[in-house]
């Protein structure tokens, strides 16, 4: 049975249900409601991002659900995302935050980390400064203050 | 639309500390530099792994400091100001593991560790490696897992032999063993515990039911330790790994132990390597493997049994192949068995689907000291590469040391063209000369299974490593390669360099003990420079 999305810009999505559930907000927006046609307003996301997320959703569709992480391994990998998902990240970093964003407010944690790697293979290899000019990231440290974290850091840094 | 609230997801502290769980330290670093906010968010992650591998004032300041976020606390060698930092660290409720490997230099700091073990409830991982235990050291330990219920590893293994563990040590550790049950894995290897200390260890693991691992290797237990062990594996029902190398078993100490294989259901991994097991101990063996069914995993490596009949040993093991379905890997190297046991070995095998990992090489400089190379020749080489061409189970074959000589290695390498399931092959020393190289760089070519594959030790020279080059520049699977000490000059080093820069799968080169020169250096240094997945190891690299 499908389910019909409303975007903030009052656009409506015909979705199968299944699709709609890798949501875990929409999943449990339709377990409250119960059997109803009435459609689901999601006045945080766009139209726009809104096509992206169900296109993932989409293609993830038959994925099983994702289990926590056991192993208590504290360093995951950044260079796992798979092909499709990595073509899918493709776009420019305003459409790369807005999935994240819609991905957080949806529930949708396997979106959620593909576009987290994203931004962490952005990071990767860059200075300080070079990360702020990545994001547009004002310094409000004073240099004293930056120093000392820079001197209580520097363990990380050797190898 | 205008939105009014325009959040930005890197606004968010949620956001920004599932990003830092995709960094590493160096990362993560940078980030907690980049303003107040991402401070606040990267630092816990930071920290929350700490491997220190130069120590100064400024890192030991930095656990003090930040220990409420440190679960994992390494530090890789010992250095002043260390000590400072792990003190502070395990007074710490969040650390889960410590890594303290040549770091205890205080005759006290075992009794320190000790003490905080006691109370300690978040600390699941204790390595304690090479540092000055001792028996006073043990004890306390000892009395601290009396009450602690958390810790689950516990490393006190002695390789360097600093202040070694004996008999009242390991009395101690089996009193507590008693009691506790939360420890599941405990590694004394290379201290002194002698027979009473392996009886006392027997003792408790008559009651204790936690316990999965426990590493007694080089603790010089001889006959009456195993005796003692072997008793308890009769009751025991938990501990599903023992290793007992190098303990000078002896053939009374291999009786006892395979009378235990036929009642225990639980053990899967047995080390008994270099332990100087005879034609008897062998066969007693032989005859467990019939009726067990529940090992997997089984050392009887360099017995030196080439004094009384090299290959009696085989003859009955392979007899026992034939039925047992569980093992999964056997080590028999170091036994000098020859062409006529690898035959029979060889032959069945043809029958055991299970059997995934062989050992057939000599694996220490002790063995081949004691006894020169093993003994395959030509002949067991053919045999084995006659049961590659049906056998579907084995993954990984090891014939270091042996003698299989060009036509041994040429039949290898044929039957490489069809078989698709070994992955590791390893030939290091086998005078498989140029001819026998060459075979295997065709293999290359159309093989797509093998991952591992060791040539080191033999005469391949530059036309040999010029072959291994136009291999690599199809094969697409092979991720290790050894050519260590196989004669290669400047020509084979550039002929391999070119190689690395095309190939992409492949991640370890090794080339040390070779006539390589500054051309090939550079050669290779310069693939180094496209090929970012790869490790060279070369002398001069």
């Amino acid at each position: 049975m499908p389910v019909i999305l409303v975007s903030s810009d009052a656009q409506e999505f015909k979705v199968d249900k299944e699709v709609a559930e890798r949501s875990i907000l929409i999943k449990n927006m339709l377990e409250d409601v119960g059997e109803s046609d009435s459609p689901i307003p999601l006045p945080n996301v766009t139209a726009a991002v809104l096509t992206k997320v169900i296109e993932y959703c989409e293609h993830h569709r038959n994925d099983p659900v994702q289990v926590p992480d056991e192993t208590d391994d504290p360093r995951k990998r950044s260079n796992d995302i798979e092909e499709w998902d990595m073509k899918f990240m493709q776009v420019d970093q305003e459409m790369l935050f807005e999935i994240i964003l819609a991905a957080n407010y949806l529930d949708i944690k396997p979106l959620l980390d593909v576009g987290c790697k994203t931004v962490a293979n952005i990071i990767k290899g860059k200075t300080p400064e070079e990360i702020r000019k990545a994001f547009n990231i004002v310094n409000d440290f004073t240099p004293e203050e930056e120093a000392q974290i820079k001197k209580e850091n520097e363990w990380a840094e050797d190898r | 639309m205008t939105q009014i609230f325009q959040t930005h997801p890197l606004d968010l502290h949620e956001i920004r500390a599932r990003i830092a769980t995709f960094l590493d330290q160096r990362d993560l670093a940078s980030c907690a530099r980049v303003c107040q906010n991402w401070n606040g968010s990267f630092t816990p992650q930071l920290y929350n792994s700490m491997v220190l591998s130069t120590a100064n004032v400024a890192s030991s300041q930095s656990v003090k400091k930040y220990k409420h976020f440190i679960h994992h606390l390494t530090l890789k060698k010992p250095f002043a100001q260390g000590r400072i930092a792990w003190v502070f660290a395990i007074s710490n409720l969040t650390l889960t593991t410590l890594n303290l490997p040549s770091n205890l230099d205080h005759k006290g700091d075992a009794q320190i560790i000790a003490a905080a073990l006691g109370t300690n409830t978040t600390l699941t991982t204790l390595n304690l490696q090479s540092n000055v235990i001792g028996d006073d050291g043990a004890r306390a330990l000892a009395a601290a897992l009396m009450t602690n219920s958390t810790l689950k590893v516990l490393d006190l293994s002695d390789p360097s032999q600093n202040h070694s563990i004996r008999y009242h040590g390991a009395q101690a550790l089996a009193e507590a063993l008693k009691t506790n049950s939360t420890l599941t894995s405990l590694n004394l290897h290379a201290n002194k515990l002698g027979k009473e200390g392996a009886q006392a260890l027997a003792d408790a693991l008559t009651t204790n039911s936690t316990l999965t691992s426990l590493n007694l290797r080089s603790n010089t237990i001889g006959g009456e330790g195993a005796q003692a062990l072997a008793g308890a594996l009769k009751t025991n029902s938990t501990l599903t790994s023992l290793n007992l190398n190098s303990n000078a078993i002896g053939d009374d100490g291999a009786q006892a132990l395979t009378e235990a294989l036929e009642i225990n259901l639980a053990l899967t991994t047995l080390d008994l390597g270099q332990n100087f097991f005879k034609h008897d101990g062998a066969q007693m063996f032989a005859a467990a493997l019939k009726t067990n069914s529940t090992l997997t995993s089984l050392n009887l490596s360099d017995q030196w049994m080439r004094t009384i009949n090299r290959d009696f040993g085989a003859l009955a093991l392979a007899d026992s192949l034939k039925v047992n379905s569980t093992l999964t890997a056997l080590h028999l190297g170091g036994n000098s068995i020859g062409d006529d046991g690898i035959r029979a070995l060889a032959n069945a095998l043809k029958s055991n689907s299970t059997l995934a990992t062989l050992h057939l090489g000599a694996i220490s400089t002790h063995s081949i000291a004691q006894l020169g190379v093993d003994s395959i020749g030509n002949h067991g080489a053919q045999a084995l590469a006659e049961l590659l061409t049906t056998n579907r189970a084995l993954t990984a074959l090891y014939l270091g040391c042996n003698s299989i000589g060009s036509s041994g290695a040429q039949a290898l390498a044929v039957a490489l063209k069809t078989n698709a399931t070994l992955v590791t092959l390893d030939l290091w020393n086998n005078v498989i000369g140029l001819n026998g190289a060459l075979a295997f760089a065709e293999a290359l070519k159309t093989n797509a299974s093998l991952k591992n594959l060791d040539l080191g030790d033999n005469t391949i020279e530059d036309s040999g490593a010029q072959a291994f080059a136009e291999a690599l520049k199809v094969n697409s699977t092979l991720t290790s390669l050894g050519l260590g000490s196989t004669a290669i000059g400047d020509l084979g080093a550039e002929a391999l360099a070119e190689a690395c820069s095309l190939n992409c799968t492949l991640r370890i080169l090794k080339l040390r003990r070779n006539t390589i020169k500054a051309k090939g250096t550079k050669a290779l240094a310069e693939a180094l420079k496209t090929n970012s997945t790869l490790t060279i190891w070369c002398e001069a690299l």
